[in-house]
């Protein structure tokens, strides 16, 4: 599917900044062409019509004076003039309401048709009128009538080309008339050519204002259709987010079921528009709690998009897989199918048993995760057992390890962004922050303790915005 | 340019130094268009020397992954030298080191490349 801005080419100008292109190819401008040929052409028709009318009374009084008149081969152009119109004008409403596109070859063919019609009125009027008279008569302001209503193609180049077609028409009567009527020619002959000289260079550079205009006409319109696009497509852009941002949210539970001993909570801030953190838990038939915490690498939307893909998988295999080890590998295949090359997932899931105060932990290149003896007041860290999910296509994960809670243990999945977050100096949060926040805070409730870490982080990070997605759980064995 | 990239020659292996982030964006664009024209080109043992790589995110990462699993899987090598601290670290929580070959050393890691095969197997741990 093309990109390419319809509004803009190829080319820029003397700021470097892309120019708006002549071939415009957007439905909204060429439905503005369409109106505005079909204002042009109500116009002119209600020009030529008048012209017929004041024509037919010119005729008619010469009549009723027993005088004879001339007008009738004017008012027979004036007539087919108005038919034609007519046809045009019944074609551009029908393109109009089928939206179809006018190719350039009938927009340049109606313009030289209608250059034509002065030049026939001048070339009938010649005969009666000697070429004195006709070629400086009220026809000669049609052609100006016609590069005027020109701009309202909003085509510089149909404008200069009916400057153009005018000119020559003029010039091609002017031939006509000295050529067979040499001898009406006034004895200024000089004075007789120079003004059809400067009737014919009149209408060059009128078509070449008209030019002038119809492109500053188009360009506006053309920047304005532009504008007006855009924001109909942010807008549409912001509702799609929108869409994203509330079914991620809704992929993160609201809360953790009562677990009996533990005290579980866990929270979520996405860096930006949509997240691609997320946490999870399910209870399994045998009663334990899993607790899932992956971070996708990349950003945006489709990195949201792979975290639905793994969510949906892990659930699906931990609630049929009880043995971690062969669940991971199975996640793995699974997303090493559908991921692109670059994309992976680091994940951690930890399996509960509160009867047994005991969790079977897993990580797939997932990390920080700390474990907080109460007893001792020091951490122990855990690495992960292979590397991430989505990179390799069997990466042979080593088996789960297994940690047993004390009274007032505290267990933290945390995703990198707690880490890596930096201060306007560059300094990183790092673990050494982390793992002091939450000594200090050990006592407190897992809910507590995560409020007091996002504080302590926004206080260290200042005003430096947050780089990715910051995501916690916080499993912590009651104090007997 | 957020990252730079110098490329030279040690006998048949080629030797990349990467300067700079390599994150979303340039950074990682620049590291995947690089490696993947010296492969077109026929240069199948790639040592990136990342001693001036100050920082790498998981797109970073990504392009690393992606490009040492193509080039392996044209039996091709692609090994890492001089990683800074802070990447060794990213490359340790997510097990990378595991599957990369790194060195301190540019000597050592030059010795390090074996003749170019057919067609290994890629394989993780």
């Amino acid at each position: 599917m093309s990109t390419r801005d319809p509004y803009l080419s190829d080319e820029s100008d003397d700021h470097g900044k892309p120019t708006i292109d002549l071939d415009i190819d957007s439905p909204a401008f060429r439905s503005a062409e369409l109106k505005g040929e079909h204002v042009r052409v109500v116009t002119l028709m209600g020009i030529l019509g008048s012209l017929l009318l004041l024509v037919l009374v010119r005729a008619i009084t010469a009549i009723a004076q027993g005088r004879r008149s001339e007008v009738w081969a004017l008012a027979l152009v004036l007539a087919l003039a108005i038919g034609y119109e007519a046809v045009w004008l019944v074609y551009i409403r029908g393109a109009i309401r089928t939206r179809q596109k006018v190719s350039r070859t009938w927009w340049r063919n109606s313009v030289i048709l209608e250059s034509l019609l002065p030049t026939a009125a001048l070339f009938l009027q010649i005969p009666f009128m000697g070429p004195g008279r006709a070629l400086t008569s009220p026809v000669l302001f049609a052609y100006f009538f016609f590069i005027l209503l020109s701009t309202l193609h909003l085509d510089p180049r149909l404008s200069r080309l009916a400057g153009v077609g005018s000119a020559a028409g003029y010039t091609m009567a002017a031939a006509k008339a000295f050529r067979e009527f040499p001898d009406a020619v006034p004895a200024e002959l000089e004075l007789a050519y120079a003004v059809s000289f400067s009737c014919v260079i009149c209408l060059l550079l009128g078509g070449f204002v008209a030019g002038t205009i119809a492109g500053q006409i188009r360009h506006h319109m053309a920047a304005a259709l532009h504008d007006a696009e855009n924001r109909a497509k942010s807008a549409q852009m912001e509702h799609d987010l929108e869409i994203a941002r509330s079914i991620h949210q809704g992929f993160l539970p609201e809360t953790f079921p009562p677990t009996d001993g533990f005290d579980v909570a866990a929270w979520n801030q996405p860096a930006g528009e949509i997240g691609w953190d997320y946490f999870d838990w399910q209870r399994l038939g045998d009663g334990r709690l899993a607790v899932t915490v992956a971070d996708v690498a990349g950003y945006g939307i489709g990195a949201a998009l792979c975290m639905a893909s793994c969510r949906a998988y892990a659930r699906a295999t931990l609630a049929a897989e009880p043995e971690l080890r062969s669940a991971l590998g199975r996640v793995n295949r699974l997303l090493y199918a559908d991921l692109p090359p670059e994309r992976f997932v680091t994940l951690a899931v930890g399996l509960l048993d509160p009867d047994e105060a005991t969790m079977e932990l897993i990580s797939a290149g997932h990390g920080p995760l700390l474990f907080y003896l109460s007893a001792e007041k020091r951490f122990r860290s855990y690495d992960a057992q292979g590397v991430p999910l989505g990179l390799l296509p069997d990466p042979n994960y080593l088996p789960h390890q297994l940690l047993r809670f004390g009274p007032g243990d505290i267990f933290a999945f945390f995703t990198e962004g707690f880490i890596e977050w930096a201060n306007p100096q560059g300094e990183e949060f790092g673990q050494k922050r982390l793992k002091e926040v939450i000594q200090v805070n050990s006592h407190r409730p897992a809910k507590a303790i995560i409020a007091s870490l996002y504080a302590a982080l926004v206080e260290f990070t200042g005003s430096t915005p947050q780089p990715d997605d910051l995501t916690v759980v916080i499993l912590k064995r009651e104090s007997v | 340019m957020n990252v730079k990239l110098n490329t030279r020659q040690a006998a048949d292996v080629t030797v990349v130094e990467v300067s700079g982030r390599i994150t979303l964006g340039e950074g990682a664009n620049a590291l995947r268009d690089a490696i993947t024209t010296l492969a077109a080109n026929g240069h199948q043992k790639i040592l990136l020397k990342l001693a001036d790589a100050s920082y790498i995110d998981s797109s970073g990462l990504g392009v690393l992954v992606a490009a040492f699993a193509s080039l392996t899987n044209q039996g091709g090598q692609l090994k890492m030298l001089d990683v800074m601290p802070r990447v060794k670290d990213l490359l340790l929580i997510t097990k990378l080191y595991t599957v990369f070959d790194v060195f301190d050393d540019e000597a050592t890691a030059l010795r390090s490349f074996a003749p170019v095969t057919a067609e290994p197997a890629v394989s993780g741990q």
